[in-house]
């Protein structure tokens, strides 16, 4: 449906269908009047730039091993973990669940929670068949016994069904997700107060970095958390390109969701002359959008360089939290 | 720069996750139907421009989250709608029970005069309704809103409702009423920012008048 980038494919230019079971959106004959003719050209462009550096990467890692050494460990899953480490490193630290509570799920939190399974990446072809959406939906449900405050929230459907894609082990899919989304469980409750927490965190930060972008809110009368709500709820998944996700999610999986601060601030310090330049809500969220699709976006490997050297750590956004939590 | 249009209206589409209003603004704005939608998270807009009577009107639908909890986001922007459908999906009770929760929403978040309309939508799924057409019509009456039975799948009733949602907008406008649509005030949020709104730029003069483009939303 995206016509100006490849959203989810991170396969070979040439191949049809990658890794983690995501279709090419184009043909590979394209003529130039099609609608996917720049799209598949940044791509393949993008791909080559970006196959030694993935090949590079992974012979260091099967070389040097730097699991054993902290620093070490943090410098090589910043220059991205090859895909063959991602499961083993993803689940590193994650423990297993534990006991289920026995709180029961309410009947509506799985008609939600169905609702959304075939409008879950409709274009991978691994979710296509009833039986893998029910994983999913018990992955989501598995969730909502975990954590009763969230029951089920819109976006958590991209999060668990792109985990159980790369770690294909329903088990500790469940526990990864369980994992990484309780200590964010209230960004997705009922009344999101975690979000709009950190979004005022995001703009406090934003004051001091990119003031622009701040007295564009105001002049605009727009909150954050209407224009990159959905970045933070679904950790930047159907924003940015899938390639780009998985290593926003190296980051963030190892070092903690200061990465989402981190990339959302280079992103918006890229592209803060277009967006002081909005004379409207509608431009604006219209300029919000084209972050995705854009050249900036698709480059990871410069992206998570940049956005590293953004100088935000975790402490200071823990410390702003504390700051506005009365607030929310 | 020229502009290519009249007017600017700006609608609103809410109702229960999963009635169908991402696929009923997408039939409208770019004529399609298939199934690969995903859920909104958030809110999103399309444009269509359209002749009415003469009239070139610039419609800006809006497209939010139906997940109830989103509402604590996306309410602070139904000030500046001028025009509402509210959408139930005729083979969900739930959903046609639940519009008289949105309704209550508009009330209390929308402008006081904006045009509302109710929708009930995948009437290509007969055999599995569950909500009558009467029941659908006596609920439009109860609030005094046009309602049309529509299908996105089938493209049934969708330009019609638009166009009668716009048509109506356009009818209060030129009899001088509505002139508060769209001037709902603020949403309170930068209160203590206001310093650095002034210093922003004074691209906001305007915005009070009716059809311009600052209409904040
Ligand atoms: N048969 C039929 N199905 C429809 C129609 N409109 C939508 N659907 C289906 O209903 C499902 C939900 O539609 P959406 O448009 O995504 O629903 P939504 O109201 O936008 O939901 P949220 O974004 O979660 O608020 C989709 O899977 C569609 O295929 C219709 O007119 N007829
Ligand atoms: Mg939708």
């Amino acid at each position: 449906m995206n016509e100006q980038c490849a959203l989810h494919f991170t396969g070979p230019p040439g191949s049809e269908v990658d890794d983690l079971g995501f279709r090419r959106p184009w043909d590979v004959k394209l003529d130039e009047n099609s609608t996917y003719f720049k799209a598949a050209n940044a791509y393949s462009e993008f791909w080559t730039q970006y196959l030694p550096t993935l090949v590079r990467r992974r012979k260091r890692w099967e070389k040097v091993d730097p699991r054993t050494h902290p620093l070490l460990m943090q410098r090589f899953i910043h220059k991205g973990v090859p895909s063959t480490f991602r499961k083993e490193i993803w689940l590193r630290n994650c423990p297993p669940r534990g006991e289920i509570p026995s709180t029961s799920v309410p009947n509506l939190v799985a008609e939600e929670i169905r609702l959304d399974l075939p409008r879950t990446f409709p274009d991978n072809i691994r979710l296509r068949n009833t039986k893998a959406q029910n994983t999913v939906g018990r992955i989501l449900y598995e969730l909502a016994r975990f954590v009763p405050s969230i029951g089920y929230c819109q976006g958590l459907n991209f999060i668990a069904a792109l985990l159980w894609l790369l770690l294909e082990n329903e088990e500790r899919t469940k526990d990864l997700l369980i994992f990484l989304i309780k200590p964010r469980s209230s960004w997705y409750g009922m009344d999101m107060s975690g979000l709009r927490r950190d979004m005022r965190v995001l703009y406090e930060l934003l004051r001091q970095e990119v003031p622009v972008i701040c007295s564009t809110l105001v002049r605009l009368d727009v909150g954050l958390d209407l224009l990159l709500g959905k970045w933070f709820l679904c950790w930047f998944l159907e924003v940015l390109p899938m390639e780009t996700v998985l290593r926003i999610w190296d980051c963030f999986i190892y070092e903690g969701d200061v990465w989402f601060f981190r990339v959302a601030i280079r992103l918006l310090r890229i592209n803060s002359i277009k967006i002081a330049a909005c004379k409207t809500m509608d431009q604006l969220l219209t300029t919000i959008q084209s972050i995705g699709p854009s050249k900036p976006s698709l480059k990871c490997h410069l992206l998570i360089q940049n956005a590293m050297s953004e100088k935000i750590t975790q402490d200071q956004v823990d410390a702003l939290r504390d700051r506005f939590s009365k607030e929310f | 720069m020229a502009r290519t249009y009249d007017y600017l209206f700006k609608l609103l589409l809410i109702g229960d996750s999963g009635v169908g209003k991402t696929c009923v603004l997408f039939r409208f704005s770019d004529d399609s139907f298939n199934n690969s939608f995903i859920s909104t998270i958030g809110i999103d807009f399309k444009i269509r421009t359209i002749d009415l009577d003469g009239k070139k009107i610039k419609l800006q639908i809006w497209d939010t989250a139906g997940q109830e909890r989103f509402r604590t986001i996306t309410t602070a922007y139904y000030r500046g709608a001028m025009g509402i459908m509210l959408v139930y999906d005729i083979t969900n009770e739930k959903s046609f029970e639940n519009i008289k929760n949105w309704i209550r929403n508009i009330e209390e978040h929308a402008s006081q005069d904006v045009e509302r309309m109710i929708i009930g939508n995948k009437c290509d799924m007969e055999d599995r309704r569950v909500v009558s057409r009467d029941r659908g019509q006596q609920l439009s009456i109860e609030y005094g809103t046009k309602f049309m039975e529509t299908s996105a799948k089938l493209n049934h009733n969708i330009e019609e409702a638009f166009y009668t949602l716009a048509r109506d907008i356009k009818g209060k406008m030129e009899r001088g009423q509505g002139q508060t649509v769209g001037v709902g005030g603020t949403t309170g949020r930068y209160q203590q920012d206001s310093t650095i709104a002034a210093q922003g730029n004074n691209l906001c003069k305007n915005r009070h008048t009716f059809h311009c483009d600052f209409i904040a939303f």
